[in-house]
């Protein structure tokens, strides 16, 4: 008897203050472990798989609303009602009063500054949830094969082609496949056994021609009931496989969809975490951490050996699709070709604007755990994976900001920092009329360049939310989690006049790379 | 063997990351030109003798800055609360190594050259009539100090005594406050001092013109722009090159 916790990994504070009161219910927890895959097909699993369903909603700062939550969050919710399992839902109090359609009538709100305010409350509905769980059953559970998947199949040469691939993929995973072909003139609607045999897998694909057909049909019946599926949707114009946030990954490329699936099935495969079970052997905070902490499996091209300062250079990516995107959005934005001002005024415009350009994306800030890695030897993100995960370390950052400013014909320089026990990433630029700095640069040359204008740096965490300061920054400075430019760059400066600081690395980005090619 | 003046010259680097002058007292102004000598800057001729036109403009913020070497100095000072009523208090500066010093400075101001890329370019045409030297270093910032005052130990053992007006040294124990009004009461082991010295420029720093510039001295596209323009391979000399001097 398990409750699937459904929470925005970025609040730490209030998802450790609900923890303490499950903690003292005994209630078993399971989550789903951050990944940065989305995976509507094992959260469809998860609801089977629980007994019931808690949900913590805090409020989310968009671009366009001060009121709103993330919409993941609520399509979790939304799998919960269709899987009609019990559930209990703690809602922050604006969030509530703005949406309350949105939620069922029994939602608790909560005050996100003070929760405490309305434990109470909170303890009562979570005693009440708890007695209710251990009378309730879910029906579907019992008739579930185990290692059991229907893939339902549309017309067309290059969707049978694609199912058999995917069959191919599910048996070799050791599923029994069954593959169900439907055309317009089948009667999904009215096929009982087909609802039972979805009833019985333990995952569904469905493969959707363009066209509405029995295949859309047959998906639609299976999403009421909350089946586990994936659902592969032909599209001629589809650009790329990523699902969206209802699970729909539209494709055009066999190949491309495929790779997809392969992640979508990994990702299915995934156990859940249990944080009830990791804060009794550590405590809330550190649980609620480390649910919300990106699991990722890195290439060898994403470790980089610390000790290596100048190989920082090969996760510096100039012409990465996303760095490349905020490059063309400032240059619009500038109305200037990038490189044609040499100016420092004008540098400071550019560094500006990719700073406030990667702000709006609402990233959070996360720390790498180092599990599974030799000493020594650091996981670093490229931009597309700090974009499907949302988050990122400061040494992430600090190359991501590299890779821009390089893209936009700046000189950027990245900083490793130690000192005191910590060990801290900065990112900047030196004015395109100031010599390179060498590698064996020291932190009096760094202090003098600041001050003499030579060098822009900034705290490159400023960009993505962070519950606590992460660098020197003040808690003051971060509005709504997140650090302004001039913030930033202060609180880079602060950094580097410490005392205990010490430079581990700095590396200049063009002058290693003219180097390089000399 | 690290000399009494290298130390202080390496650890203001480490602190502010500008050469420190030596003497402090001595004059350097930016447009400056000369060469490392026997660890300080030996001034030989100036932008201005050579006719190049150059400006300079304030480079950061104000600031008062309060420095001692990591090891070796121990200040001590009466205690706030009994000072206040006397109009005299001594403080004894003890250092107990050879190089340490106490460097305090107010309304500190850094400048910079403004113009650095013209300047460049009338560098370059000087270089092709052979009237600029490979080994010079063109002074191109400084820090300018309405007041400081600097005391270094030129041997293991030294003490020096001031005594300040009461009052005003409670607050801050600023040895480069004018009101504070500083005299020297005693000294012991031979020291280098300069107390309250006024409108001072206590740091600097360079850059030196060199190869490819030397090498090829034309005029090359500049990575990102479009039509030619002078490429301006400075570079900066390190701390050590100076000590080594």
């Amino acid at each position: 008897m398990h409750v699937y916790f459904s929470h925005s990994y970025r609040d730490v504070a209030i998802n450790s203050y609900f923890l303490r009161h499950f903690i003292r219910e005994d209630i078993p927890l399971f989550a789903d472990q951050k990944s940065a895959i989305w995976c509507v097909a094992k959260l469809e699993r998860y609801m089977f798989e629980t007994r019931g369903f808690i949900s913590v909603i805090p409020r989310r700062v968009t671009e366009k609303e001060a009121v709103a939550y993330s919409q993941y969050i609520g399509h979790e919710l939304n799998l919960a009602r269709r899987a009609r399992i019990r559930r209990l839902l703690f809602v922050d109090e604006q969030v509530l009063e703005r949406y309350e359609l949105d939620f069922p009538e029994d939602a608790v709100s909560f005050n996100p500054i003070e929760p405490d305010r309305d434990s109470e409350r909170h303890i009562a509905a979570i005693t009440a949830f708890r007695k209710s769980i251990n009378t309730s059953s879910n029906t579907l559970r019992n008739v579930r094969c185990r290692n059991q998947a229907t893939v339902v199949v549309d017309d067309g040469a290059a969707i049978r082609n694609l199912a058999e691939d995917v069959c191919e993929l599910l048996r070799r995973e050791r599923f029994e496949v069954r593959q169900v072909l439907t055309s317009r003139r089948s009667r999904a609607l009215d096929d009982i056994r087909l609802l039972e045999t979805l009833w019985r897998s333990e995952l569904c694909v469905f493969i959707l021609g363009e066209r509405l057909s029995d295949t859309h049909i047959t998906l639609a019946m299976a999403h009421s009931h909350c089946i586990p599926s994936v659902r592969l949707q032909f599209d001629k114009r589809a650009t790329d496989c990523a699902p969206s946030l209802t699970g729909l990954i539209h494709w055009q490329s066999a190949s491309d969809a495929l790779i997809e699936f392969k992640r979508q099935l990994t990702s299915f495969r995934r156990g859940f975490v249990e944080p009830i079970e990791i804060a009794k052997g550590s405590n809330v905070v550190e649980a609620a951490r480390s649910v919300g902490t990106t699991q990722w499996e890195p290439t060898k091209q994403d470790l980089w050996d610390s000790q290596d300062g100048p190989a920082l250079l090969n996760h510096v990516y100039p012409g990465d699709p996303l760095v490349q995107d905020q490059v063309n959005r400032i240059k619009r934005e500038l109305r200037k070709s990038l490189g044609t001002d040499r100016s420092r005024p004008f540098s400071m415009q550019v560094c500006r604007s990719l700073y406030d350009g990667l702000k709006h994306h609402k990233f959070v800030y996360e720390v790498e755990p180092q599990i599974g890695l030799d000493p020594g030897i650091q996981k670093i993100r490229p931009p597309s994976l700090i974009e499907q995960s949302q988050a990122a370390t400061c040494i992430d950052l600090a190359c991501l900001f590299a890779s821009l400013l390089e893209a936009a014909n700046q000189n950027p320089l990245i900083l490793v920092l130690g000192g005191g026990g910590f060990s801290h990433a900065l990112v900047g630029y030196r004015a395109l009329d100031e010599p390179a700095m060498h590698s064996n640069s020291n932190l009096g040359d760094i202090r003098g360049a600041l001050q003499r204008g030579d060098v822009v740096l900034f705290e490159t965490t400023g960009v993505v939310e962070a519950e606590a300061p992460v660098g020197v920054e003040h808690q003051a400075q971060r509005q709504d989690k997140l650090l302004d430019f001039m913030d930033a760059k202060e609180a880079a400066t602060r950094f580097i006049g410490q005392t205990e600081a010490h430079l581990l690395h700095v590396l200049d980005v063009v002058g290693l790379r003219q180097q390089k090619t000399a | 063997m690290t000399s009494p003046v290298q130390t202080y010259q390496s650890e203001m680097h480490g602190n502010l990351g500008f050469f420190a002058t030596w003497l402090p007292g001595d004059p350097i102004e930016i447009g400056d030109i000369g060469i490392f000598e026997a660890g300080r800057f030996r001034r030989m001729l100036s932008l201005k003798e050579l006719g190049i036109k150059y400006k300079t403009e304030p480079a950061g913020s104000m600031l008062d800055v309060q420095y001692a070497s990591t090891k070796g100095t121990t200040i001590n000072a009466p205690i706030a609360a009994n000072i206040k009523s006397i109009a005299k208090a001594n403080i004894t500066i003890d250092f107990s190594s050879a190089g340490a010093f106490v460097f305090h400075a107010s309304k500190m101001q850094p400048h910079r050259l403004e113009n650095r890329m013209a300047v460049a370019d009338q560098i370059l045409k000087i270089y092709q009539r052979k009237k600029w030297e490979k080994s010079w270093l063109l002074v191109e910032a400084i820090y300018t100090a309405k007041c400081a005052t600097v005391i270094v130990a030129e041997e293991s053992s030294a003490q020096l005594v001031l005594a300040a007006k009461g009052g005003d040294i409670v607050n801050s124990l600023s040895f480069s406050d004018p009101k504070v009004g500083l005299s020297i009461v005693s000294t012991r082991g031979k020291l280098f001092q300069m107390i309250g010295g006024k409108d001072l420029q206590p740091l600097y720093s360079c850059l030196r013109l060199e190869a490819p510039f030397f090498g090829k001295p034309s005029v090359q596209p500049v990575r990102g722009v479009g039509e030619n323009a002078s490429v301006l391979e400075f570079s900066r000399p390190s701390i050590d090159e100076l000590l080594k001097s």
